[in-house]
């Protein structure tokens, strides 16, 4: 019998304190009431298991009407509150849901939603579904059971230790699997506080908030430390109560890991590595991990399985072996929503979900390199941009960089590399500082200083739209 | 210097950090308004006219300033 959500809420003190967004306070009394209201409106018995689609508002309104959706057996499907109108009637499209669910203008109107038809495929204990559309391509329902999102909560509350540090501060998009699965709704399963601020627009609130608070853990993609990291430049503060910080979303950002120390001083760093799909925890490593400081993504959380795989014929690589990640356990998707060809696709033979990143296992520790979409061949050599990156991301210089290959007449494909720069640079400054730690293949032939770099609204790099043509390129660095 | 000065000085380092004609920027501009002046640009502005006026600026309060006059209200105070 799988321990739901809401079988863990239910069990958690009426007046504990649940959820802050600003002045506005609820304990878990308050937000169990509030969410069987939403679900006595919501409760059809002739249709259960509709697709609720639900605004992701920052705010305890939303989160009301989560666990409303699922006090009333039904499956809730939060989207991005900044959705444009062709993607919503996309995603109401393959839910079979007239209208969304918006927290902040029709709280107690779920009546909208309510039009909506049961959808018959999904599996029976379907609780979640989160369109995600990664860095490229048309969103893709990924369907999540309460055995999945049980699974997954148990074992990241065990290795973070998260009954032992249970408030946290949420500046992560709630449409995001990390923000909202990870961050919110397991501090919420282990009875404890979260304090929901939307967005980072203001770090001073920020801080103000975690000391006043004396919250425990901070959530943040790398773009999150980095602005603190900007902030405690220009007013160094330290958070002491902090004692768990998390970095998940992207690959971590050593060059912040200094000012991460000093600004939670007796703070457990985690890199985190996952995906929308597997709900979205994969592996962790902690920095009292010597494998941290080498860029691993860890070891696999409990019940997960890791392989690599031949990229052409899917069979599982011998240990070591650098190959297509695969994933499997009980926290990996059942499939997506209404998408039998891109189920056809998602899984190899093994029942490994096939997670389109290259990597490499080695002492039980995961090492991922970047996207096989995002590979290039420079002279019959295959190039990673992450690998590349990373050295680049090594310069004082260079705020942020990105890499990708473009065609070239003679080679194929060159590495060409696009820098956010905090100086200036030179060519020679670049070729010389990347030879040294890079293979020549793997040195870029050209660069550009650009603005900007186009990203996804969680912070993803959306490396296909990098143009060299692109009005964010400031000039060809020579 | 004078309050337009200020503005002046804050329209100039915002079009120079945001990579924008300084036509473009007037005294009621604000994050949102750039492309790339968002939350992290915010930070990023205070950095440079920190360095621009080479005085201390009140951060706490910079921060929630919503416009280049705002801004050039409190490089008045702190200079």
């Amino acid at each position: 019998m799988v321990q739901t959500l809401i079988s863990f809420v239910d069990a958690v003190p009426d007046d504990r304190p649940a959820i802050a967004e600003g002045e506005h306070r609820v304990t878990y009394g308050q937000l169990r009431s509030a969410a069987r209201r939403v679900a006595e409106r919501l409760a059809d018995p002739g249709r259960p298991r509709r697709c609720i689609v639900v605004k992701a508002r920052p705010a305890i309104a939303f989160v009301e009407i989560l666990l409303g959706t699922l006090y009333s057996g039904n499956v809730v499907v939060p989207v991005d509150p900044r959705i444009p109108d062709q993607g919503l009637a996309y995603i109401l499209r393959k839910c079979r849901a007239d209208a969304a669910i918006d927290p902040g203008a029709d709280i107690d109107g779920a009546a909208p939603a309510s039009q909506a038809q049961a959808w018959a495929h999904c599996p029976d204990d379907l609780a979640m579904v989160m369109f995600t559309s990664g860095t490229t391509g048309v969103p893709k329902g990924v369907m999540m059971s309460h055995a999945n999102l049980a699974h997954s909560w148990s074992a990241i509350t065990e290795y973070l230790d998260l009954t032992a540090h249970p408030s946290t501060i949420c500046v992560l998009p709630l449409h995001y699997s990390y923000g909202l699965i990870s961050q919110l709704l397991c501090m919420l399963r282990n009875g404890g506080y979260v304090r929901i601020m939307a967005g980072l627009s203001n770090p001073v609130a920020f801080v103000e908030a975690v000391a006043r608070e004396e919250i425990e853990t901070v959530f943040g993609v790398p773009s999150t430390f980095s602005l603190l990291a900007r902030y405690h430049r220009l007013r160094p503060f330290s958070l002491p109560s902090v004692r768990l910080v998390c970095s998940a979303g992207a690959a971590f950002a050593m060059a912040l890991y200094p000012a991460i120390r000093e600004m939670f001083p007796n703070a457990v760093v985690f890199n985190n590595y996952g995906m929308t799909e597997a709900c979205p925890r994969i592996s962790y490593v902690s920095d009292r991990d010597s494998a941290f400081l080498e860029g691993s993504c860890g070891v696999p959380m409990r019940g997960v399985e890791i392989v690599t795989l031949d990229p052409d014929s899917l069979a599982i690589l011998p240990n070591g072996q650098e190959g297509v990640l695969g994933v499997r356990g009980p926290n990996v998707m059942a499939g997506y929503l209404d998408d039998d060809e891109r189920n056809r696709r998602a899984f190899q033979r093994d029942g490994f979900l096939i997670t389109g990143d290259v990597a490499r296992i080695e002492r039980g520790h995961l090492f991922v390199r970047g996207r096989l979409d995002d590979l290039f061949n420079v002279g019959g050599e295959k190039v990673a941009p992450l690998e590349i990156e990373n050295v680049l991301d090594e310069m004082p210089e260079v705020e942020l960089s990105a890499v990708k290959g473009l065609v070239d007449g003679d080679r194929g494909e060159i590495a060409a590399a696009f820098i956010i720069a905090s100086a200036p640079l030179t060519k020679r400054r670049l070729d010389e500082f990347l030879s040294a730690r890079l293979a020549p293949a793997k040195v870029p032939s050209a660069y550009f200083e650009v603005s900007r770099l186009p990203m996804t609204g969680s912070g993803k790099l959306q490396r296909a739209l990098i143009s060299e043509t692109a009005d964010y390129i400031k000039r060809r660095i020579y | 210097m004078d309050q337009n000065d200020y503005v002046e000085v804050v329209r100039e380092v915002v079009a120079r950090t945001f990579e924008c004609d300084p036509g473009d920027v007037t005294a009621d501009s604000g994050p949102g308004d750039l492309p790339q002046w968002d939350s992290l640009g915010h930070i990023l502005l205070l950095e440079a006219l920190r360095d621009r006026i080479g005085a201390d600026i009140p951060v706490e309060r910079a921060i929630e300033a919503r416009t280049v006059s705002g801004l050039a209200t409190l490089l008045a105070e702190a200079r």
